[in-house]
C-alpha cells in the first residue's frame, strides 16, 4: 500500500481537512443509492466473479 | 466467493467511498454539481471495471484513478471542468463555522482554486484524502518525487497566498490558466 503521508498538524492541513471533511460529512444524495439500485439490478441479471477476466470461470 | 457475494462485497466498497470520493471531485473541480456528476459516473464506470479490480489493493485509490481520468476526459471537451471557479468554490466547500481556526476558511478556498491544477490535486489528495504518496502517485499516473514536489510547491504558494501576499493570485491564476490551456 505504501507509506502513508506524513501527517502535519500545520495550519493549511488542519484547514484543508476540515473544509473536505465538511463535505464527506454530507448526506449521500438519494440519487447516489437509487445509482446502485440499478447496478444491484444489473448484478443481479448479469452476475461476474470480481477479480477474473470476463468470460473466465474461477478455478479455486 | 460467488458472485453474488462479490457483488455484495464490491457494493459496500462503493458504497462506504462514496462520501470521500465526492469529497475528492469536489477538490478537482470544484462545483458541487459536477462534483457529484463526477462521482456518480465514477461509480457507474468502476462497477464495469470491477473484473479489473484486485481485492485487497486500495480500492480507494482505484476509484479515484477512475474518478480522475473521467474528469481529464470531460475536460478536454469542455473546459468548463477544468476552471476551479475560485468564488463558486467559496460557496461550495462548506466552511464549518469554526471561527476559532487559525486561518480563514474562504482565503484557505479561494487560494486552493488559485492553485495549478496538478498542484491542488496532488495536495488535496495527501492532506485530505489520507492517501499515502505512493497511492497519489499512482492516481496521478506520476512519480512519488513528483507528487511530493507537487505538495510541497502548492504548500509554499497557500503560504504566500494566505500570509497576505496578493500579488501572489496573479501568478497562481497564470499557473491555472497555463495548465487549462493545455487540458
Amino acid at each position: 500500500m505504501g507509506r502513508k503521508a506524513k501527517r502535519t498538524a500545520d495550519p493549511i492541513s488542519q484547514g484543508l481537512q476540515k473544509l473536505f471533511q465538511s463535505v464527506a460529512d454530507e448526506a449521500i444524495p438519494e440519487e447516489f443509492m437509487a445509482l446502485l439500485d440499478q447496478i444491484d439490478a444489473k448484478a443481479a441479471e448479469n452476475p461476474a466473479p470480481i477479480g477474473s477476466p470476463p468470460g473466465v470461470e474461477e478455478t479455486e | 466467493m460467488n458472485p453474488a457475494d462479490d457483488s455484495r462485497v464490491f457494493r459496500a466498497e462503493l458504497v462506504a467511498v462514496i462520501p470521500s470520493l465526492r469529497s475528492f471531485a469536489r477538490g478537482l473541480c470544484g462545483n458541487r454539481d459536477l462534483a457529484d456528476d463526477l462521482a456518480q459516473e465514477a461509480l457507474v464506470k468502476a462497477w464495469a471495471a470491477r473484473d479489473s479490480y484486485r481485492p485487497g489493493t486500495n480500492f480507494k485509490a482505484w476509484i479515484y484513478t477512475i474518478l480522475r481520468n473521467h474528469f481529464y476526459s470531460i475536460s478536454r471537451r469542455a473546459s468548463r471542468f477544468a476552471a476551479w471557479d475560485p468564488d463558486l468554490a467559496a460557496r461550495t466547500l462548506v466552511s464549518p463555522a469554526d471561527q476559532g481556526t487559525a486561518l480563514h476558511m474562504a482565503d484557505l478556498e479561494r487560494g486552493l482554486g488559485l492553485l495549478p491544477i496538478d498542484q491542488r490535486e496532488a495536495l488535496v489528495l495527501i492532506t485530505t484524502q489520507g492517501l499515502s504518496y505512493e497511492d497519489a502517485a499512482s492516481v496521478m499516473g506520476c512519480a512519488v518525487g513528483t507528487i511530493k514536489s507537487r505538495v510541497s510547491r502548492a504548500r509554499a504558494a497557500l503560504t504566500r497566498f494566505l500570509d497576505g501576499a496578493d500579488a501572489v493570485a496573479p501568478a497562481l491564476a497564470a499557473g491555472q490558466r497555463e495548465v487549462d490551456s493545455v487540458s
